[in-house]
């Protein structure tokens, strides 16, 4: 008897894409974050300025590490 | 009975050396700051001074640096207990760092929500800038001579202990209560508004 044709989809594939979806929109929040502590820095002058400024950018550079990562090795 | 509120133009007379003296640290993390220098806000007038900056008592940095111990820690631990290696070797690295990510993004959200939670005494105005989240904020402000009323309150064993509580400002502005809360040394600080309202007035 002749096997049933029946459409197989790849699990890791779907995960994958989900994956990469929310490590856009990571992406885009960490990019608020550096925008908000900007508004801040300029609303308030508190002396840890570029401290915080750097913070904010090294949240955002390691936020677009994760997803290039996952381009990388999913 | 000693000052709790001295202008820095009183200071200044009254130090026979010449020097300034400064209550309080001048320390950027200080919660109190009497007269502090370096310390500016956008909207703040040439001839306006800050009296008094506040921010949270620093032991509520406590509980954030604490969970932010355990997030950063806990990776070790799923490793040995060998759960991640249920998973494709490139989901693993990826779980690890965005486990990472997100505790740093928690630890930086706790230090930023102290930091920018500030409260100043100026000599024209109360400001309070709550930063509730990395995405909102609030900034409110309401002159001395709408003050109508300055209680504070200290609550709890911890405190009582380390001497830090809450502030309501009730005005006579469009926003009608300003609460500094957890604030060290709460009656110091309804004494220095006290004696603004009287200046004022």
């Amino acid at each position: 008897m002749e096997n049933l044709a029946i459409p197989t989809f790849d699990i890791w594939a779907i995960i994958r894409i989900f994956t990469l979806i929310i490590l856009v929109m990571y992406i885009i929040f960490a990019f608020v974050i550096t925008r908000q502590v900007k508004v801040m820095t300029h609303t308030l002058t508190l002396g840890f300025e570029p401290v915080v400024r750097f913070l904010s950018f090294f949240h955002l550079i390691f936020a677009i590490l994760v997803f290039v990562t996952a381009l990388i090795v999913l | 009975m000693p000052e709790i509120f001295v202008s820095p133009e009183n200071i200044n007379s009254k130090n026979t050396s010449g020097e300034i003296r400064h209550h309080g640290r001048r320390n950027m993390f200080s919660a109190f700051n009497l007269y502090p220098e370096h310390i500016s806000f956008e909207t703040r007038e040439k001839d306006e001074k800050i009296v008094l900056m506040l921010r949270q008592h620093p032991i509520v940095n406590l509980k954030w640096i604490f969970v932010s111990v355990i997030l950063f820690l806990c990776p070790a631990i799923i490793q040995k207990t060998g759960l991640l290696s249920l998973l494709p070797t490139g989901y693993q690295i990826i779980a690890m760092m965005t486990w990472y990510l997100v505790s740093f993004a928690y630890a930086i959200e706790g230090f930023f929500s102290w930091y920018f939670n500030v409260f100043m005494i100026t000599t024209m105005r109360v400001v309070d800038v709550d930063f509730y989240n990395l995405i909102d904020k609030r900034v409110s402000d309401a002159e001395i001579e709408k003050i109508q009323d300055v209680s504070y309150s200290t609550s709890g064993p911890l405190g009582t202990t380390l001497n830090y509580g809450d502030v309501l400002v009730q005005t006579a502005a469009e926003i009608t209560e300003l609460v500094f809360e957890r604030v060290p040394h709460p009656d110091r600080v309804a004494d220095v508004l006290g004696d603004l309202r009287k200046a004022v007035h």
